[in-house]
């Protein structure tokens, strides 16, 4: 449980730096995250409903490769829709979205092998 | 009074009883027990429950304390009060599932009133005969704790006309949302919050937001006996949840979707490690509910959603208030890794996502002011 109280922990950090250093609100930076998230998990649910209709014997953990290519699909149009429903622009969306998950998994990463040195994970 | 209000009691139970039908009847199909253990444990813990409050023992809130007590209290108040030889205790519970299930239809009717009987319709419509809805209405608390918020976010979005008092109202649902199952309390205090920081132009203020924490935690401290002290309860109530939460983990020690990276950075045999990192990705990236194998409403969702992306059309403030719970339910079934072998939590968030399916439809017109 640690790494996820780790990521708990870092993506309001993570936010924070990031509307900082774009000079942008917190809740700017914060809405377009999780808003993009959401309907990218939506559209993530519309293919595995698919594919599950189509292919029932699919099973996800067999094919591994394909699982970031979805993460990659969804991200994108769940900032696409994010930007046209909330009129923002789409690159400066997916910028900062990228940004900020980046920066959230570079603190948990670091946190988790600093935790570890120090046996403490 | 009473005379002018009659019309809408009448169409409001009219409308109850329309959604109780296709519940009753697909319950009514089901073997006894179907939902195993559930079917069988809670009326013996409602049972326990009530014989315990109405002779002053509340060690028989010990039995099944990974869950709250309010829908096993429930269903034991009304197992007391039928006589066991009319009907059986898996039956009492069923037709109670399809009753909360059902008010839980005619809540979205009342919240979308004020967008016009066309929508208001649409929703209650969506929420009637929604597959998932129907099929999972089995499952107690999930349908007593989906009421109980819905009924929360009714009053919080009703008038938009916010006051202490409405506030109170707001946090007293919410909180008896989480003492029908603990799910209810993240995803209603993630809601609150998530208001607050998407901030529409008619959001509360942080006073307001506080008030309404405050008050949903007094109910679920004072509604719950395994919070009371272990002076006045007899033992320790905390121990006795912790003892019993063993049921929420998965696998080694997984309880969000995240814990799978860790047993996958620890493992030394490579098998184990791409099996765990594997787990790990498709907890990740794939959402655990199929909800457009299940449920019409995320295709009303996505087509809503679709038109307003082809016609560029912003989403407007009533639309917008809705999305922080849409967006809250969806995030914490996600993080949980137990979604993924539960897949009637689901039944959670469907109210959220009618309610903003109906406002999207191109039908969808002004609300009346407060």
């Amino acid at each position: 449980m640690l790494i996820s109280v780790l990521l708990f922990l870092s993506v309001p950090i993570a936010l924070k730096a990031v509307s900082t250093m774009l000079h942008r609100s917190f809740r700017d930076v914060a809405k377009s995250l999780l808003v993009s998230l959401s309907i990218g998990l939506i559209l993530s649910s519309l293919v595995s409903s698919l594919i599950y209709l189509f292919f029932p014997s699919f099973r996800w953990e067999d094919s591994i490769f394909m699982i970031p290519a979805l993460l990659t699909g969804n991200a994108i149009s769940g900032t696409y829709f994010y930007a046209i429903l909330f009129g923002e622009s789409y690159p400066s969306a997916l910028g900062r979205n990228i940004f900020t998950v980046t920066l959230a998994t570079i603190i948990t990463v670091t946190g988790y092998v600093l935790l570890l040195a120090f046996g403490l994970a | 009074m009473l005379q002018r209000r009659m019309p809408n009691l009448l169409a409001l139970a009219f409308l109850f009883l329309l959604s109780l039908m296709p519940r009753l009847l697909w319950l009514s199909s089901l073997p006894r027990p179907y939902l195993t253990p559930d079917e069988i444990i809670y009326p013996q813990a409602g049972r326990a429950y009530v014989d315990g409050v109405m002779h002053g023992d509340l060690t028989s809130f010990r039995l099944n304390a990974e869950h709250p007590p309010l829908a096993k209290l429930i269903l034991g108040a009304l197992l007391t009060l039928i006589p066991g030889h009319w009907i059986s205790d898996i039956d009492v519970q069923r037709g109670l599932c399809a009753g909360l299930s059902s008010m839980t239809c005619v809540i979205i009717w009342l919240h979308l009133k004020r967008y016009g009987y066309k929508v208001a319709f649409a929703g209650w419509l969506f929420a009637s005969i929604d597959p998932l809805s129907v099929r999972y209405s089995v499952a107690l608390l999930d349908v007593a704790a989906t009421m109980f918020l819905t009924l929360s976010m009714y009053l919080a979005l009703r008038k938009r006309c916010t006051s202490q008092s409405n506030s109170i109202q707001v946090g007293i649902a919410g909180g008896l949302a989480a003492l029908c199952k603990y799910s209810a309390l993240p995803i209603f205090l993630g809601t609150l919050f998530l208001e607050h920081v998407f901030m529409t132009s008619k959001s509360r203020k942080s006073e307001e937001l506080a008030i309404t924490t405050f008050s949903s935690m007094v109910v679920i401290l004072v509604g719950n006996p395994l919070f009371w002290p272990p002076t006045i309860l007899g033992y320790s109530g905390l121990e006795a949840i912790s003892s019993s939460s063993s049921v929420y983990s998965l696998g080694p020690g997984i309880f969000f979707a995240f814990d799978w990276l860790e047993p996958a950075l620890q493992s030394t045999a490579q098998g184990r490690t791409v099996f765990y990192l594997s787990m790990f990705l498709s907890y990740v990236c794939v959402f655990p509910f199929k909800l457009f194998v299940e449920s019409i409403v995320p295709w009303a969702v996505l087509g809503c959603l679709l038109y307003n992306v082809k016609e560029r059309r912003q989403l407007s403030d009533d639309q917008l208030s809705l999305v922080p719970w849409v967006v809250s339910s969806i995030l914490f079934f996600w993080l949980i890794g137990k979604s993924r072998v539960e897949f009637y939590y689901a039944v959670m968030i469907v109210p959220s996502m009618t309610l903003l399916a109906a406002i999207m439809l191109p039908l969808s017109r002004r609300p009346r002011s407060c």
